[in-house]
């Protein structure tokens, strides 16, 4: 059954990478990576990390891939069509240049050597650690307790780091900066 | 019930984080460069997780998890704002019209 | 006495030598307004709490020691030492420092930089009472430094003034040439010593004797800092910076470092090295003296008076009176500080710094009048004056020195220390009868807009000008014996000539009628000439130490062309050759390889011309390659 499980899950997020990887369309390619957050989650669960599969769904698919559609909708070609119900205007224009399908096999190759190299590594190194018995309990308490114990500094650092980013993105994203006031001094 | 084998955890984060790095290398929109980069995050993520079960007391590797979600979120948004404002200056987002380097 | 405050003495050092470095870091973030405030509030506490520490210090000295770096076994570690010297000179540093803040405020209140300019000067405080607390000469070194750029900063204050830069570049750069001859001398200590603890080196001094080389090595720093003979022209340019900076700065306590860099090393110079220094301090004396004469600079007159006086004061400890060389610091701290203020009163008044320009004065700054006069008449050392007391136990110190020594040439020291005291009469008495007698000579701004600062400003030079009064020093007008100073610090040399006191009160009163009535020589006569450029000392450099280094670097660069010419040349001509070579294979029918050499070359061009294509994608794979070759090497 558990098994069973893990094969569904880690298709949906193999499978949803892939789709990410293939489509041609921006919107498409936010919800196939979705289905990967989703299928991560599951992945999460079973690993016995129920708070970071709930922390996972409410971070990634409440907060980031809410902004990537926003940046999606953001970044389209207002000019490129006039028709707002043509799903056209998302598509990602195909290549012109010279070698696109060589590109294409680049990438394969390299990415496919890296997997190559990552399973060699897997098999060879012979990992003590998995032989040894799991349970399942839940993690929540333990990671409350952590937080505020052994990792309470890094819990303030990613505090900061996180509200000087948001600030910082605002101010970013606000029409109010200009590149060119920096280039008097 | 059995659990399920750590091993495969572990493959697939390395399948997840190659179609990322695939996702990175081709991919012509800048957000969906972002979308692949957020992939390998995750992958990483898988790994972490896994290692952290046999770590019941400390779950190092969960913490460390949690902490690259936070800092991943933090990531995106900044790469969001930095996008639109590319988009403002170039009025395209993809990457292959972006070639201030080549002049 | 009890364990806790001893504990309680020892936080207390810490505190204070931290606290004017978080004022540095606070007061760089605030705004303007609240800045002077701050800094002043943060001083006032810093000056409460080392009277407290004078007050209550125990016996024998108080010391904290922390590890800091260990090096292959050998420890250097941080550590402070406070004794009666260095909490006599903490209340100093913080006292002036404080009336000076006090003053900046006033003087520099349409300033925009106004925080920035707080920060650097609590910098300065906090350098400074590390070098007077350190305990031992790695510490001191590296205090030692932050003053030099605590003191870059303040002199290069106005950098929208090419002046100021330059003249900041000189100072850092003066006080480098220096600083490597105190580096080297803390290395030969620690060859020598096997130690750079001081209170070690003291107790250990009188077992062994140091060498000459050591000595001169750790003066080489207060000379640099201290603007002695060969390293004095940067003192007088710095007075760029403001006018408070260079109060504080510039005569009461930055350059009072090397003196008290003097009094800490003392016991490890030997008899030629003392001999050596009484010299330097001599000729910097007079050097400065007779810089000073004809000056037109209100603040160049003064800062060549600060050199003189150093000189004075390294004579002194030279001539091993280094209880005299101190209460000259202490009570030079307070008037010159008051000259400098009550300088930067006139320029504000007047708002020129160029004694022509000005006259009468006396009628129209009256606050400001008494108080430089208090102040100039305890430079000059008339009776009744700070100055007179601890000038009167240098010089007795100096002749009782020369007495002992074997050789009658050693007289020349006292004596040209007398002549400069003449001179100081001199020329401080023609500044003042230039600035406050006379009638106003400058056209430009009329004397009705002259008036007298607030009390921000007047409040300090008051204050320091009544320290100035021999009053608080000393109970006996003429002689400093029963002085609390030497109560604290006995004195080694207890002779006093008779014929002392009577001969230089005339020396001065002659230098002074004289200054109060020669009229100034023209200007391109050669004497003058000799003053206003102090001695051609800048002359000198630019010929012999900054020329010849141009020199070499323009011959540098002209091998350098030739060199690389000749390789162009060569190349040019082998290149030329190669082509009629290539012609001859052309002509022998070979076309079709040129022409596959051409093809290959024009792939390479475009191969890497796509490699450079500026899509950060394909940096990435690249990057990727590079790790997967890595990888593979690895594994």
């Amino acid at each position: 059954m558990l098994q069973l499980a893990f094969y569904a899950f880690a298709a949906l997020t193999i499978i949803g990478a892939f789709a990410v990887l293939v489509t041609r369309n921006v919107l498409y390619a936010a919800f196939f990576l979705l289905l990967t957050l989703l299928g991560t989650a599951g992945l999460f669960v079973l690993s016995s990390a129920d708070f970071l599969a709930i922390a996972q769904i409410m971070i990634y698919v409440g907060g980031v891939l809410v902004l990537v559609i926003f940046g999606v909708m953001l970044t389209h070609k207002p000019d490129s069509s006039t028709d707002v119900s043509n799903q056209q205007q998302n598509r990602i224009p195909s290549s012109n240049r010279r070698g696109a399908g060589s590109s294409w096999v680049v990438g394969a190759l390299v990415a496919g050597s890296l997997f190559a190299a990552l399973f060699m590594v897997l098999v060879r190194a012979n990992f003590r650690l998995l032989n040894q018995p799991v349970g399942w309990k839940s993690t929540v308490n333990t990671i409350g307790m952590q937080l505020m114990t052994e990792y309470v500094v890094p819990f303030e650092t990613v505090a900061i780091l996180l509200l000087a980013a948001l600030v910082g993105a605002t101010y970013l994203a606000s029409p109010l900066a200009k590149p060119t006031r920096y280039a008097t001094r | 019930m059995q659990p399920v084998d750590s091993f495969l955890f572990l493959l697939v984060g390395a399948a997840l984080f190659c179609i990322g790095l695939t996702v990175v290398l081709l991919k012509r929109h800048a957000i969906v460069v972002l979308m692949g980069i957020e992939l390998m995050l995750n992958a990483v993520n898988i790994n972490l997780v896994a290692f952290s079960q046999y770590d019941p007391d400390r779950i190092q590797g969960q913490m460390l998890a949690l902490f690259v979600i936070v800092v991943a979120a933090a990531e995106s948004a900044v790469a969001l704002a930095i996008l639109i404002q590319v988009y403002r200056h170039f009025r395209t987002a993809q990457l292959d019209e972006l070639t201030e380097l080549n002049q | 006495m009890p364990v806790d405050t001893f504990q309680l003495l020892h936080l207390l050092t810490a505190f204070l030598v931290g606290l004017p470095f978080a004022g540095f870091l606070v007061l760089v973030l605030v705004s303007r307004r609240v800045a002077g405030s701050l800094a002043i509030l943060l001083t006032t506490t810093g000056l409460i709490l080392s009277v407290l520490l004078a007050i209550n210090l125990p016996k024998q000295a108080l010391s904290i020691q922390a590890d800091w770096a260990t090096l292959s076994g050998l420890s250097f570690p941080i550590s402070f030492n406070v004794d009666a010297l260095a909490a006599l000179m903490l209340v100093v540093v913080h006292f002036v420092a404080l009336l000076v803040q006090i003053y900046s405020i006033s003087y520099l209140h349409d300033e925009p930089k106004l925080s920035r300019y707080f920060a650097y000067l609590q910098l300065f405080i906090g350098a400074m009472l590390g070098i007077v607390l350190a305990g031992n000469l790695l510490v001191m070194y590296a205090f030692w430094e932050l003053v030099g750029l605590a003191s870059y900063l303040l002199i290069g204050f106005y950098t929208e003034r090419p002046a100021a830069s330059k003249a900041a570049q000189k100072a850092f750069l003066m006080n480098r040439v220096g600083d490597v001859g105190f580096l080297i001398g803390i290395f030969l200590t620690y060859y020598y010593f096997d130690t750079l603890d001081l209170a070690l080196l003291t107790a250990n001094s009188s077992a062994v004797v140091a060498p000459t080389a050591l000595g001169l090595c750790l003066f080489m720093g207060c000379v640099g800092k201290s603007a002695q003979f060969p390293l004095l022209t940067w003192l007088p340019d710095a007075m760029e910076g403001p006018t408070p900076v260079s109060a504080l700065l510039h005569a009461a306590t930055m350059v009072a470092a090397g003196i008290f860099l003097l009094a800490r090393i003392h016991p490890l110079l030997s008899p030629d090295a003392l001999m050596v220094i009484a010299l330097i301090g001599t000729i910097t004396t007079i050097w400065g003296g007779y810089s000073a004469l004809f000056q037109t600079d209100i603040k160049k007159v003064l800062a060549f008076s600060t050199v003189s006086q150093l000189g004075l004061m390294v004579a002194a400890m030279g001539t091993g009176n280094v209880q005299g060389a101190m209460f000259h610091l202490l009570t030079h701290a307070c008037f010159k500080a008051g000259l400098f203020l009550s300088a930067g009163a006139v320029i504000h008044a007047v708002h020129t710094q160029d004694m022509r320009m000005m006259g009468g004065l006396r009628h129209f700054l009256p606050t400001t009048f008494l108080a430089y006069t208090v102040c100039a008449a305890a430079l000059v050392g008339l009776p009744f004056f700070s100055g007179f007391l601890s000038k009167e136990t240098m010089l007795n110190g100096a002749f009782s020195w020369a007495g002992e020594q074997k050789t009658f040439l050693a007289y020349l020291v006292p004596v040209s220390l007398l002549l400069s005291s003449a001179l100081t009469a001199l020329y401080m008495v023609r500044q003042w009868r230039l600035i406050f007698f006379g009638q106003y000579r400058n056209e430009l701004i009329p004397v009705t807009q002259a008036h007298e600062p607030d009390w921000l400003m007047r409040g300090p030079v008051v204050l320091l000008a009544i320290l100035s009064v021999g009053f608080w020093f000393s109970i006996n007008p003429l002689s400093a014996h029963e002085s609390w100073f030497f109560r604290i610090f006995p004195s080694a040399t207890e002779t006093t000539f008779w014929w002392m006191a009577p001969l230089s009160i005339f020396l001065v009163l002659v230098g002074g009628w004289l200054g109060f009535r020669i009229q100034d020589p023209r200007s391109d006569s050669s004497v003058v000439q000799l003053s206003l450029r102090y001695g051609f000392l800048d002359f000198f450099y630019q010929h012999l130490v900054i020329k010849p280094t141009l020199r070499l670097s323009a011959l540098l660069n002209r091998t350098d062309h030739r060199v690389v010419d000749g390789l162009v040349d060569g190349f040019g001509v082998s290149v030329v050759v190669l082509a009629h070579i290539t012609r001859v294979v052309d002509k022998l029918g070979l076309d079709g390889l040129v022409n596959r050499i051409v093809w290959l070359v024009g792939r390479l061009g475009s191969l890497t011309r796509s490699v450079q294509n500026g899509r950060i994608q394909s940096y990435i794979t690249a990057a990727v390659v590079g790790l997967l070759v890595v990888l593979w090497w690895i594994l």
